[in-house]
């Protein structure tokens, strides 16, 4: 069944589209980097420069992808709700839901299974990222040492220290992109159209987020139990030194929300009638 | 009677002017000593290890190549890796500690570094230099300078602490520490989206940033001497 | 002979509407069992609960002796459905369709079946064209080849002539027939279109506003002899009391001085007809109202008639 519904995920021209935007993104960050990164780095590393005299390939590869990263991992959460909040909503609306649970397949199993397409897809576009991302920009900008500022450190990551990272950090954007793809089938049980689950995804990431990034006394009570504080763990493989405790944690916290959010929608799909 | 001792009180008095001008000269003689030494030093390539020591500046020990070229050119080479060093016009040599052209040399007293007995001389420029004033203890023993202190006009007091042993006979140092006075760093939250890790750990880190000192050790594994560096080796690359 | 499905004192409300009300019924092997019912009588919700998409509020539903409840997977392998219109993957073709579906049926379907299937439905050689360019023709035809493709004991054909043209309904007809007749399916066929109805099915069940008014074979249910006939006629004031003289009477359910209305067997048509012409009596047309549709309507207004009493 999951063959199916990756052959049903990749025949549809939308999915190659996220592909393309992912892309697109990708190249216009490499090429704003290309023209005027030198500008762009002096400019991050102020507060430094006016100490330290910096020098050496600091516009390269690794420092670029991290900044795609950065921003990416904004996007790509519309990216895979794209799919995500479209495999139980797009088969209502398509008419398709009726004709495939009057087939001998359980209802846990669409579920589980489309869930697994999800993720499937998302990590072929992290796979992708990883080819335009890092592997592009290691070829135009070259390899070196990378820095990383932090609101209150200033981090320098050895060359032959850095790929150990990323494979990590991909790893990490991995199991955040399958929470994402969680949440967005969870929100695809109640809708009969895939825009709703869709924009409810964003809606979500984007309001957490600014609960999780808030300096307020209050959002701190919560901000440990939300799901996007968690989500940018993949920076800690960027810190020196690692804070594996920390990551493990938010891994435990992010497995929990994708337990919760499918076996929710497990149990709401079990019950639900299908009148469309 | 009192003739005699007025007589004694203007010999005690010549004596000690004299000696004081004796010290004054031993003063200016251990400077031109140790100038001399250090000017036999006319460039050197040397392999280094650096580690940088400021609170905010998490750096692994830095391997390279430390370019030197009398009076005061100098670069690290990281066969493109990135360098990190004090802003541009506080040079790591010690040449560049001592100020060129006519000084006055004070004596400072003296002084014990790391165990060592060692004499602390002031010396002024006479001309004009980006150096005010720069204390030195020497090891009179030895020849050598152990500690400087530099103080510029732009760029504030450097303090250093040097340490000899397999590069002594050419009066190179084995290690230096630089002493750097750094201002706090920040950047907003909101740009860096920071993960925060653990906040108590984060909390113990603020007590050291309160720290406004950083210091950065250079550790040469060895020295090329007098090799004959050509100038273009120090121009700026685009 | 065996009951493939059986059901019992099935109900479903939505909110305060009760859609199926403690319905009971059973379809033999072999059976082409009509499911009759006016719009909103409840025919889908009930087909839906058989087919395990709507949960029922009470009742049980076995397929072949094994209650569905407990052997859903079991059960929904012998059977094969269309619900309503045939929503189908339109970006992919036709075969792609077939593929799909044929491999949740958990069986193994080889190729050479889907091209069997095709043949049945007449697709063969649209099979690589993207379903969305079908006509509504063809995408129930299609619907009722998905159906058939894991070569299902029952078939389940939720008003499979919608949104079609009096041919399509008419291929439609023949294929349901041939599907009952040659290939020894049973199937459960739900409609509005009685006349369509009548051709083709065994048995039927009727329902309105969610409980069964009757159910038993089409033969034993529909009177011959409550054959409606409507004749028009240029106008003749004379003509009833001439009609009633010789007989006629009896047979005529309406009359005024250009409509005719008799209920009686078809055989009696062509003396009646001869006796008007007879009389001098210009008839412009004879219309026959089908007895199933004239059954049908009866049962209907004297449930209404009973539910209004009440």
């Amino acid at each position: 069944m999951l063959r199916l519904e990756l052959y049903k995920i990749f025949r549809r021209p939308r999915t190659y589209i996220s592909f393309l935007i992912m892309t697109a993104v990708t190249l216009l960050i490499q090429v704003a980097m290309y023209v005027d990164g030198t500008s762009f780095v002096s400019f991050a590393m102020q507060g430094v420069g006016e100490q330290f005299a910096i020098s050496g390939n600091i516009l390269n590869g690794y420092l670029v992808t991290y900044l795609v990263l950065q921003s990416l991992l904004v996007h790509i959460p519309l990216l895979v709700a794209l799919v995500a909040g479209d495999v139980l909503a797009g088969e209502a609306n398509m008419g398709t839901m009726r004709l495939l649970l009057t087939k001998p397949v359980t209802r846990n199993n669409v579920v589980l299974v489309k869930y697994i397409a999800s993720i499937a897809y998302a990590m072929l576009l992290l796979v992708w990222l990883a080819v335009v991302g890092l592997g592009l920009s290691l070829l135009v900008f070259g390899t070196g040492d990378m820095i990383n500022l932090k609101s209150d450190a200033f981090i320098m990551l050895l060359e032959n220290d850095i790929m150990w990272r990323y494979m990590l950090a991909f790893a990490f954007a991995g199991l955040a992109m399958a929470t994402v793809a969680a949440l967005a089938v969870f929100l695809s049980v109640f809708a009969d159209n895939s825009i709703g689950p869709i924009i409810g995804t964003m809606g979500v990431i984007v309001v957490l987020t600014i609960f999780s990034n808030l300096e307020i006394p209050l959002f701190n009570l919560v901000k440990p139990y939300l799901f996007t504080t968690h989500m940018i763990a993949w920076k800690g493989f960027f810190d020196d030194p690692v804070p594996y405790d920390a990551i493990m944690k938010s891994v435990m916290v992010l497995v929990v929300y994708i337990v919760l959010f499918i076996s929710a929608t497990m149990v709401i799909f079990n019950r639900k009638d299908i009148q469309s | 009677m009192i003739r005699k001792l007025k007589s004694g009180l203007v010999l005690v008095m010549m004596f000690c002017s004299l000696a004081a001008n004796a010290q004054q000269d031993t003063a200016t003689a251990l400077f031109e000593k140790l100038r001399t030494r250090l000017d036999v030093i006319k460039d050197y390539v040397a392999d280094v290890r650096i580690k940088i020591d400021v609170s905010f500046m998490k750096v692994p020990p830095l391997s390279g190549k430390l370019y030197f070229k009398a009076p005061d050119k100098m670069k690290l080479e990281r066969n493109g890796g990135i360098s990190i060093l004090p802003k541009k016009n506080i040079n790591l040599t010690l040449n560049s500690m001592f100020p060129v052209g006519g000084v006055t040399v004070i004596d400072a007293g003296t002084d014990v570094v790391n165990g060592k007995a060692v004499r602390i001389i002031k010396v002024v420029p006479e001309g004009e230099s980006d150096i005010i004033l720069t204390k030195i203890w020497v090891d009179e023993q030895r020849n050598l300078a152990l500690r400087t202190e530099t103080t510029t006009r732009d760029n504030g007091t450097v303090k250093m602490d040097l340490a000899f042993d397999k590069h002594i006979k050419q009066g190179l140092p084995d290690k230096v520490t630089v002493h750097l006075d750094v201002k706090e760093y920040k950047l907003p939250k909101g740009v860096t989206m920071d993960y925060d890790a653990n906040e108590r750990v984060r909390a113990a880190d603020k007590g050291d940033k309160k720290n406004k000192k950083g210091k950065i050790e250079i550790n040469y594994i060895n020295y090329e001497v007098n090799k004959g560096l050509p100038d273009k080796i120090f121009a700026e690359k685009d | 002979m065996a009951n493939i499905v059986e059901v019992q004192g099935l109900s479903k409300s939505f909110g305060g509407f009760k859609a199926v009300d403690d319905l009971s019924f059973s379809i033999c092997k072999g059976d082409i069992y009509g499911f009759l019912g006016q719009n909103g009588a409840g025919k889908s919700t009930t087909i839906r609960m058989l087919l395990g998409l709507i949960h029922p509020d009470a009742g049980e539903i076995f397929i072949n002796g094994a209650n569905f409840r407990n052997n859903r997977k079991r059960s929904l392998q012998q059977i094969g459905a269309i619900v309503e219109r045939p929503d189908l993957y339109g970006y992919l073709s036709a075969w792609d369709n077939l593929k799909i579906f044929a491999k949740l049926s958990r069986k193994h379907i080889p190729d050479v079946r889907i091209e069997e299937v095709l043949d049945i439905v007449g697709l063969r050689g649209r099979e690589h064209d993207k379903v969305k360019a079908y006509s509504q023709g063809m995408k129930q035809r299609l619907g009722i080849a998905i159906s058939l493709v894991h070569d299902p004991e029952l078939l389940v054909l939720d008003e499979p002539t919608n949104g079609l043209d009096p041919q399509g309904i008419a291929e439609m007809r023949e294929l349901v027939r041939t599907l009952g007749t040659q290939m020894g399916k049973t199937i459960l066929i739900s409609s509005h279109l009685l006349y369509e109805m009548e051709q083709v099915a065994t048995n039927m069940l009727i329902i309105h506003k969610g409980k069964k008014i009757v159910e038993g074979k089409v033969s034993e249910l529909l009177n011959p002899n409550e054959t409606l006939f409507e004749v028009r006629i240029l106008p003749d004031d004379a003509i009833a009391e001439k009609l009633e003289t010789k007989g006629w009477g009896q047979y005529m359910e309406e009359s005024n001085s250009s409509e005719l209305v008799f209920r009686m067997h078809p055989r009696k048509m062509p003396g009646l007809n001869k006796f008007l012409v007879e009389q001098d009596v210009h008839v412009l047309e004879i219309k026959s109202r089908h007895s199933l549709e004239a059954y049908f309507l009866s049962l209907t207004n004297q449930a209404n008639a009973e539910a209004g009493a009440i």
